[in-house]
């Protein structure tokens, strides 16, 4: 068996292709070989981070794959999620000597294999879990000195951004390039998402970040470049490569180059999915050609996305659940529903039954975009209104129209044509009795009554759970003011209808994560033309409040 | 009027402004007539309008008796068992404050005499304008009897010094409301004024200076049932500390008036006065003589008449007579140089202390 290093080698996706696909692959002791993981996620990286979304999510991910189609036990794989550095230590003790009893009992040494999966942040050589680190050269050392037989380490490590979040600050050396004691590795596979000096991405449209997502999808199969149903490591990092540079080359934090190290003995590649034992999954037969992507829907997250080119059949793993395949046009999408019911079972792509779409109207974005687009449906929504009016001036406050409280019902469909426009009406109703109207030196006792019919056009932003929201209103303002305890003006009730331009502004707190509740201030200047008795413009001011359901 | 008939009253007077609103909105098709736009000009037109120029002179439980007992003497029902308290026959030894009722009559008359026109304003005035201008409203043509009525308010913007009553205080303003009715008979085209006059508000759009000219010959040209004839000229300050009502009533000229009367209210001490004077052949030896009567009261209702009669058949002879009386309205005091009537009945010092000394 002739041993091949690389010490200190990050290749190019096409290089580590061509390398690792030069053997057959060594994963013919397949059935006797036990497979470890521990898949570790952390979505806080203390101070001077900013908290990932979708660490955690990877992990689970990558565990789902890993017991589908990876051959590990559910017993085998140790997800930590949110765990501190001692919590990581203790499990990685408690699978290693469980390795090395294995080993212990066979006269061939131990055939396992220990995956170790990290998605979060990473800062100056350590992993950052929550509040606590730990360093990198700390898994490294544990890794080299495993009793498994084959070890592979892979970091997702990065910080995160705005939309494309940034894992792992530190922009320095990986440190897969800073191993110096590589000859002690034996059997060792590093791979991290990032080269030395960049920063690794994660994105709200695919729900993840981009080199796990890429992973998973490989490992689904759309990394099988051979066609043989199985999955290699050579395979699979060649595939999230390339497709990890490409995707982020057009990011704002730039491109994103994975690198890998590895010590390993022995002939060809490793294998790291199997679909040819007959998993559930989706195929694409050989006349389709184009990108697909599979959305998860019981998940909420994207499954896999696959490049199928013509002429050849494509089978992807897919667990029991339900799923929504959408193909990308250049002015619409293409989407069909369907559902694994059964461990063997497969969906078949047929064109023929896929949906055209609005891009609009997509249903299957990804956990944000699910939530944007939720956002951007068309929704009705109903709420009860309180408002304090008052006009600006205080002889028109004096003379003409007291300051009153109006309540009502207000009616709404946001996401106006797809848009974040929002139209809203409004009725209001409100008066006060008793009031003293000053006229010159007379002071006349009258009862005042407003009601009020308004629409309005806003354009909102959300800010985390409040949503801003601002735009132009048009009301109609009926005022009636009456004197029921004067004797000339009691049979002289007045009234005057008006139509009133103005801006009003809010701020929405959605009380549930469905944002069906809120409540939400409220904040208007109007002005109402007044050409009775004199020409002249009347402005006034609102402010209140609103407690609303949307459906 | 109890509470029921007054109830009954108020509904009836508010389907009538019903009615009559209804008429305005059809006869003018549709909403001129309707709708009231909040202006406060319009309030400031309303209150521009006469009302409220009635004599007030004091009245309560005592004052309605004794009028009640008047009205019985008037229909010689004099029988005390109409009269069903000791107290009345108590009241009974003591003559009524003939002068007091003589005032207060003449008073319910004079009232009863300018209702009508301030009551054709109110009615008229109770719709909404059918035309607006900035210093101007009218209301109708309003259907009458034989005929129709317009009513017209102007504000005129102009420097004015008001003199008012004869007692005001002149005063200067800045403005003025014109206010009139012209009436036109039935199929007629020819309007005429039938009441006329101005008001300048001084303190408050409701109080203020003005005066009152109404020609009942006029209103007879569209209620020919209408008793009335004449014409009344009443100056008014409706200030409070200046309460005043002058009025003057002639059937021929108003250099001639066949009735003067000036009445004046504090409202601040509640110490009324009211003069009264008019043409009748008291002798009954054919010419008419000048009564003039002069009533003062305090708040609570004690007060003091003098009368004078004088001219007509009496020569140089000027008759007289003081009477006094309590707040019961029964006499304290009378004194007369007139044949024919009471004998002096206590003396000056039972009247009121401000009302010992004459007029």
């Amino acid at each position: 068996m002739k041993a091949r290093r690389f010490a200190s080698l990050v290749l190019t996706a096409s290089a580590s292709l061509a390398v690792m696909s030069a053997g057959g692959a060594v994963r013919a002791e397949a059935a006797t070989v036990r497979h470890y993981a521990i898949l570790v996620a952390n979505n806080q990286g203390g101070a001077g981070t900013v908290d990932l979304r979708y660490a955690e999510a990877d992990a689970r991910k990558l565990a789902q794959v890993l017991r589908e189609i990876g051959g590990y036990r559910d017993r085998d794989i140790v997800t930590l999620v949110g765990a501190g550095r001692d919590e990581v230590l203790r499990a990685l003790d408690a699978l290693e000597e469980r390795i090395r009893g294995e080993a212990d009992a066979t006269s061939a040494g131990s055939s396992s294999s220990l995956l170790f999966y990290y998605s979060g942040h990473a800062k100056q050589g350590h992993l950052r879990l929550g509040s606590t680190q730990l360093s990198m050269a700390e898994i490294r050392r544990r890794l080299s000195t495993s009793k498994a037989r084959v070890r592979l380490g892979i970091l997702d490590s990065c910080e995160s951004g705005a939309i494309t979040r940034e894992k792992g600050g530190r922009r320095g050396k990986s440190f897969l390039l800073d191993v110096d004691d590589r000859d002690t590795a034996k059997g060792l596979i590093l791979i991290s998402s990032s080269s030395a000096d960049e920063s690794s991405q994660e994105s709200d449209e695919i729900g993840g970040s981009f080199f796990t997502h890429y992973l998973t999808s490989g490992l689904r199969g759309d990394a099988d470049a051979s066609g043989d149903q199985r999955i290699t490591l050579g395979e699979v990092y060649a595939y999230a490569y390339h497709k990890t540079v490409n995707t982020t080359a057009s990011t704002r934090s730039g491109p994103q180059h994975p690198s890998f190290s590895y010590d390993l003995e022995g002939q060809g590649d490793l294998v790291l999915t199997d679909l040819s034992q007959g998993t559930s999954g989706i195929f694409f037969p050989p006349r389709l050609a184009g990108d697909y992507m599979v959305f998860d829907l019981d998940r909420d997250q994207v499954a896999l996305e696959i490049s199928k080119r013509e002429g050849e059949a494509r089978r992807l793993a897919l667990p029991v659940g339900h799923y929504v395949v959408k193909r990308r046009r250049q002015d619409h999408l293409e989407m069909a529903r369907f559902t694994i019911s059964r461990p063997d079972d497969h969906y078949e792509v047929d064109e023929s039954k896929m949906a055209k779409v609005a891009f609009e109207d997509d249903y299957a974005k990804g956990i944000v975009l699910r939530s944007e687009l939720e956002s951007k449906r068309p929704r009705l929504g109903l709420s009860a209104i309180a408002v304090y009016q008052s006009f600006l001036s205080g002889a028109t406050r004096r003379e003409l129209f007291a300051p009153i409280f109006l309540v009502g019902v207000s009616g709404e469909i946001s996401a106006l044509l797809g848009t974040s426009l929002t139209l809203d009406f409004e009725l209001l109703v409100g008066g006060r009795r008793d009031r003293t109207l000053a006229l010159q030196s007379l002071e006349l006792s009258y009862d005042f009554f407003e009601a009020q019919a308004a629409l309005s056009i806003t354009w909102s932003k959300s800010v985390g759970p409040v949503a801003l929201a601002a735009g132009p209103r048009l009301a109609g303002l009926y005022m009636r003011r009456s004197f029921p305890n004067n004797e000339v003006l009691s049979a002289h009730p007045q009234d005057h209808f008006g139509l009133s331009p103005g801006l009003g502004a809010s701020a929405t707190w959605f009380l549930t994560d469905a944002r069906n509740l809120s409540v939400e201030g409220i904040g208007r200047l109007g002005c109402l033309p007044f050409s009775v008795d004199d020409n002249r413009t009347l402005f006034y001011a609102e402010v209140g409040l609103a407690v609303g359901w949307r459906l | 009027m109890n509470e029921g008939t007054s109830m009954r009253a108020r509904r009836s007077r508010a389907f009538e402004v019903f009615v009559v609103t209804i008429t305005m909105c059809a006869a003018h098709g549709g909403l001129a007539g309707c709708h009231a736009p909040l202006s406060n000009d319009d309030i400031l037109f309303l209150m521009s309008l006469p009302r409220d120029l009635e004599v007030d002179i004091p009245t309560n439980a005592a004052s309605t008796r004794a009028l009640t007992r008047a009205n019985l003497y008037a229909h010689r029902m004099t029988t005390h068992a109409l009269l069903d308290t000791k107290q009345s026959l108590d009241e009974e030894m003591r003559p009524l404050a003939t002068y007091y009722l003589d005032a207060k009559q003449g008073a319910e008359r004079i009232n009863q005499d300018i209702l009508s026109p301030l009551e054709v304003i109110d009615r008229i005035s109770e719709v909404e304008p059918t035309f607006r201008e900035d210093d101007q409203r009218t209301w109708g043509p309003i259907p009458a009897a034989s005929g129709s009525m317009l009513l017209s308010v102007e504000r005129v913007r102009t420097a004015t010094v008001f003199e008012g009553t004869s007692t005001s205080t002149a005063v200067s303003v800045d403005e003025f409301f014109r206010y009139s009715i012209i009436a036109a008979p039935r199929g007629a085209e020819t309007w005429t004024p039938i009441l006329w006059g101005v008001f300048a508000p001084v303190e408050a759009p409701d109080q203020g200076l003005g005066v009152l000219y109404v020609d009942f010959s006029a209103i007879r040209l569209v209620d020919p049932d209408s008793a009335d004839e004449g014409v009344y000229i009443t100056a008014y300050d409706t200030r409070p500390q200046q309460r005043t009502l002058e009025v003057l009533w002639s059937l021929r000229t108003l250099a001639d008036p066949d009735v003067a009367y000036r009445y004046h209210r504090d409202d601040i001490g509640g110490r009324g006065e009211f003069v009264f004077v008019n043409e009748v052949d008291v002798d009954q030896r054919g010419k008419r003589e000048t009564v003039t009567t002069v009533a003062r009261w305090l708040a609570l209702g004690p007060g003091r008449a003098d009368v004078i009669i004088s001219d007509g058949d009496l020569g140089p002879f000027v008759g007289w007579a003081r009477e006094c009386w309590d707040a019961a309205f029964l006499r304290t005091y009378f004194e007369s140089n007139l044949p024919d009537t009471d004998e002096t009945f206590g003396h000056i010092t039972d009247c009121p202390t401000p009302f010992v000394d004459g007029p």
